[in-house]
């Protein structure tokens, strides 16, 4: 990690820990986990069901704040800020595919990638939205709600979403999980096709080991620490 | 921008996939309530304001138990104003043997001053505006007179002693008022011929009006110069509306908005049932706007702005169905309102429409606003909540919001805490008799599987069910209460009066008539009637100081200090009333000038055993000494009296005499003939009143019954919501049940089974209240025997279990008609 000079570090977390209080007792989901991801880098966090993944891409992303330990966005402080500032980053340079995709119901599959376009006031979001939407080949489904979709057309919706706004930062939770073999390979091909073209970082939580070694690195987890 | 823009699409979409469509029925049928009410009283008031520059026939009227002196006719004409003066007073019309009491509307050249009298050529015919006053020797007849007597236009009738033509049936009387003032119908004449009639006899009952009409400045010079300074001339001023219309209108309304309160507050329930299940549906969505860097007053605002849609749009709804609604009001209540109804003002709507913000603010956003609140990292574990409300900002709110439209509606801070402390009070006692269903239904464990498992089901969702009966209950128990409880207290007051309470009044007997009037009951075989003597006087002073300087308790004591007091005098006290202070005169103390009260007079004026009252009795001053405070028993039919003096008090003041007398169906004829040889008295058949009173009773009831229908949809719609909330648990178990076999008619039969018990608890607690409401009236206020009502169980039970069922069964159809498969795959 050394080696590695802050100019190039996008995102850093040193010592980070999460514990949560349970029935019984205190449970601790990471434990003291340090890392530092280089700008364009693209790392995959793999390890067994129950290992933190979810819970350290959540501290990455500022989704969660930890018990100990800290997030550096770009060389500045990111868990230390309250949940509001934190929103305001994540809005400005992050981008996120889940599993489950995480599409409004009530908005089009357009409104769906224009939102983030418009919470960022973009003068242009409905032409933005869709030149990505044809990007990941929906552009004739623009106007479908997600319940209409299938579950690869939706995840496609999502990783629009996500690219949008030309984050800096792209997580991507288990983005093949809930989806057959056939369209789970589109999709991660999509994915990585996406970031290369948008030169963004990507981070990646998956117990996938072929969609794993497809990223640069790949970061082991067990039993919430780095192994 | 982009808030306004996300709030919109997403109340779009939500309002076609049917997400609202609870909580909006819930508002739109909560302001639909209040906004017909609304529109129908603005309605009724605008053309009352309307109406009232002509309503006096006048721009100024002077009114008085005596007649007006001349020297204000002049002044006025001095003044520059033109004048002209109506004369009123009942009387009795003949025809064979049937009779007809009537307002006699004597008019002068000139009538009216203001707005134009419309006249037909037969009752109900078209209407044209008359040309002047009735020619002399004729008169105009109220319809209503000529269905009584079989009379036509062209037709003669006795007035008094003089046969007269009637020349028109009178349609419209600027001054005629209307339903809330007007019980019997009127006969207009010119002035002229009362002289020939013989009708107007000293000291007979008539109300002397001085008509004025002059340009602003003149009326408010003389307004100005008589207001408050005319001793028992009373000023009305025709800008100044009519109070006792305004004042009847506002109760009314009052009471109506009662009626749509309770549907309001139901609703309000359903609000926030639906509110909840709202709030849980869109934690996830909270969750990825959060993670797409909202922040938690960018949620909020969100999700405000998609309220204030709501409110709109079902506001929107509901004032139109509100609209609609208030013809029926118009419908039931059309003899007691002006025949136009000018269209309705906007102003309700908008009300209405404040009120829904209020509602939606108060009873949906509480639990909507801690959506902001939701973790983002739920996007990744689902078992991450928002934080739960706090309890005091939830029921805070929605305290708040409850008081807030109570205050709305009632417009009194003292009504409105008594009509919450009521409703509280009914509700926390319909709530404890629901859980005791509950508990009772539980042990009905025999019969059918649907059967079983449709009362299980009632008992796990224990909160709802006892919502959905409470609310059920009070609307079903209103209903009753309306519907049979109102007549059986009327019905049990009748049969505890005796047969033979005098049905028929008797008043302007001349002290040289007396032997008449006696001699002629007892030549027909009627037992000679008690006649009591009485005159007119006003109240001048209470303690020796004058009641112009005095002050009362509230505006009753003001009124009946200064209107025209009846006295009368007796050596006895009079059957039936009893002494509640001070003592009854004995022979020697009937000799001074001495007073007996009535309580409430007493109460009213602030006057106490041994106060002195100064009257002026046709301008000769009476000073009395109260000697008692008395009970007087009103439904006697005896004439009772006010104001009782010793016979020493008023022996040298001359008076008419008065009696009651009954008389049996049969023998009600004997008065046409009693009414020839006594033309100058007047009669008024209890019966006939009570008749009256009692349609209006019925209308009015009616009208309120209307109001209370949409209780009885608010209920409908709070078992909507609570269904609506249990309905991914209901699809799951209905999946899981029919994976195992349960065929789909045996779901829909423990459907019913569920909301037929229900609605039965409902109606049986309806019954209950309106049973025990009834007897706490009857034997607590009325003091009349109670007899419970079987159609109060039968309607109520009947009612609450179609009603629940029905839409208990059509709200679960969908959930039960799911795919297993499908629903099972999701959960």
């Amino acid at each position: 990690m050394s080696q590695v000079s802050d100019a190039q570090v996008l995102l850093s977390a040193e010592h980070l820990s999460k514990q949560v209080i349970s029935p019984d007792g205190v449970l601790t989901i990471l434990d003291d986990v340090s890392l530092r991801i280089r700008r364009g880098e693209s790392v995959a966090i793999v390890g067994p069901s129950g290992s933190g993944k979810s819970t350290l891409l959540g501290l990455l992303a500022g989704l969660d704040v930890p018990s100990q330990g800290e997030v550096r966005l770009d060389g500045e402080p990111f868990s230390a800020l309250d949940e509001d500032a934190r929103a305001l980053r994540r809005a400005r340079e992050i981008g996120f595919v889940f599993q489950s995709f995480h599409l409004l119901p009530g908005l089009t599959a357009l409104e769906n990638v224009m939102l983030p376009l418009e919470l960022g006031d973009s003068a242009d979001a409905d032409e933005t939205a869709r030149a990505v939407l044809a990007a990941v080949g929906l552009a004739a489904r623009a106007n479908y709600y997600p319940q209409k979709l299938s579950g690869g057309e939706q995840q496609r919706v999502a990783i629009a979403r996500a690219y949008a706004t030309h984050p800096a930062l792209l997580f991507a939770d288990e983005p093949t999980g809930n989806l057959d073999a056939v369209t789970g390979k589109v999709i991660v091909d999509l994915l990585f096709k996406l970031n290369a073209e948008r030169h963004a970082t990507l981070v990646l939580v998956t117990h996938e080991r072929e969609l794993a070694a497809r990223c640069d690195r790949i970061l082991p987890l067990h039993a919430g620490r780095l192994a | 921008m982009t808030l306004l823009r996300l709030s919109t699409r997403q109340f779009r979409r939500g309002w076609k996939s049917g997400e609202y469509t609870v909580m909006a029925a819930a508002l739109a049928l909560a302001l639909a309530a209040v906004s017909a009410v609304g529109f129908f009283t603005a309605r009724v008031r605008t053309a009352v304001v309307e109406q009232s520059g002509e309503s006096l026939a006048a721009d100024l009227v002077l009114q008085s138990g005596e007649p007006i002196p001349a020297r204000l006719g002049e002044e006025s004409r001095a003044a520059g104003a033109v004048t002209a003066s109506v004369w009123d007073f009942p009387t009795v019309l003949v025809k064979g043997q049937a009779t007809q009491l009537v307002d006699v509307h004597a008019v002068s050249a000139g009538y009216p001053l203001r707005g134009r009298a419309r006249i037909a050529a037969e009752a109900f015919g078209a209407a044209r505006p008359a040309d002047g006053i009735p020619a002399r020797g004729t008169l105009w007849a109220e319809p209503r007179v000529l269905g009584a007597l079989g009379l036509k236009v062209g037709e003669m009738v006795n007035v008094g002693d003089t046969p007269m033509r009637i020349a028109a049936a009178v349609s419209y009387l600027p001054d005629g008022g209307f339903g809330f003032t007007a019980l019997e119908p009127k006969l207009v004449m010119d002035q002229e011929d009362i002289a020939t009639t013989g009708l107007v006899s000293a000291n007979a009952r008539v109300e002397y009006k001085l008509l004025v009409a002059a340009n602003p400045d003149t009326i408010d010079t003389l307004d100005g110069r008589w207001h408050d300074t005319l001793k028992g001339i009373r000023v009305e001023d025709a800008r100044d509306g009519r109070p006792e219309i305004v004042n009847a209108i506002e109760r009314s309304q009052r009471f109506l908005a009662l009626a749509a309160l309770v549907s309001a507050l139901i609703s309000a329930v359903a609000v926030v049932l639906a509110a909840r299940r709202y709030a849980t549906r869109y934690t996830d969505a909270a969750a990825v706007l959060k993670c797409l860097g909202l922040t938690r007053r960018r949620v909020q605002t969100v999700l405000l702005l998609e309220l204030l849609w709501l409110g709109l749009s079902a506001g929107l709804a509901g004032v139109l169905i509100g609209y609609g609604a208030q013809y029926g009001l118009v419908a039931v209540l059309k003899d007691l309102l002006p025949s136009q109804l000018p269209p309705a003002p906007l102003t309700p709507a908008v009300a209405a429409l404040g009120m829904g913000l209020i509602l939606l603010l108060g009873f949906a956003l509480p639990p909507l606003m801690r959506l902001g609140d939701t973790p983002p990292a739920r996007v990744l574990r689902r078992d991450l909540e928002p934080p739960q409300a706090k309890g005091f900002v939830v029921y805070g709110a929605a305290i708040a919001a409850g008081f807030g439209i109570t205050l709305w509606q009632v417009r009194n801070l003292e009504l409105a805490f008594s009509v919450l402390a009521g409703l509280g009070l009914t509700v926390l006692l319909l709530g404890l008799g629901a859980l005791l269903m509950l508990y009772l239904l539980k042990g009905l464990h025999r019969g059918g599987a649907g059967w079983r498992y449709g009362l299980a089901n009632l008992n796990r969702h224990r909160r709802d069910a006892v919502i959905q009966m409470v609310a059920f209950g009070i609307g079903l128990m209103v209903l009753l209460l309306l519907a049979l409880v109102r007549t059986d207290l009327l019905h049990s007051w009748r049969t505890s009066l005796p047969d033979d309470a005098p049905n028929e009044f008797i008043i302007n007997i001349q002290p040289d008539e007396r032997a008449t009037v006696t001699k002629f009951f007892t030549d027909h075989g009627v037992a000679a009637p008690t006649l009591y003597p009485f005159v007119r006087a006003r109240l001048s002073a209470i303690g020796g100081k004058p009641i112009a300087g005095l002050q009362f308790q509230g505006e009753g004591g003001k009124r009946m200090a200064e209107r025209e007091q009846n006295l009368s005098w007796s050596y006895d006290l009079p059957a039936g009333d009893s002494v509640v202070s001070g003592e009854w005169w004995d022979a020697a103390q009937a000799k001074q000038p001495l007073a007996s009260l009535e309580e409430s007079f007493a109460a009213n004026l602030g006057v106490k055993v041994g106060d002195t009252l100064d009257f002026d009795v046709a301008g000769t001053p009476l000073k009395v000494t109260v000697a008692s405070i008395r009970k007087v028993r009103w439904d006697s039919f005896q004439p009772n009296f006010f104001v009782d003096l010793s016979p020493g008090a008023l022996e040298n003041h001359a008076g008419t005499w008065i009696t009651s007398v009954y008389l049996p169906p049969e023998k009600t004829p004997i008065l046409a003939d009693l009414v020839r040889q006594l033309p100058s008295l007047t009669l008024f058949d209890i019966d006939a009143i009570m008749q009256q009173v009692r349609q209006l009773m019925d209308e009015a009831s009616l009208a309120v019954e209307y109001v209370f229908l949409f209780t009885l949809g608010a209920g409908v719609v709070v078992l909507l919501a609570a269904v609506q909330s249990t309905r991914d648990e209901r699809r799951f178990e209905a999946a899981v049940l029919r994976a195992i076999g349960a065929s789909r008619r045996r779901l829909r039969a423990a459907a019913a089974a569920e909301y037929a018990a229900l609605g039965f608890a409902s109606g049986l607690l309806g019954a209950l209240a309106a049973t025990l409401v009834a007897w706490a009236l009857a034997v607590r206020i009325f003091n009349l025997p109670y007899a419970p009502d079987w159609r109060v169980w039968v309607l109520g039970i009947l009612a609450g279990t179609v009603i629940v069922a029905f839409s208990g069964v059509m709200a679960t159809r969908k959930v039960l008609k799911a795919p297993p498969v499908e629903t099972l795959r999701e959960g």
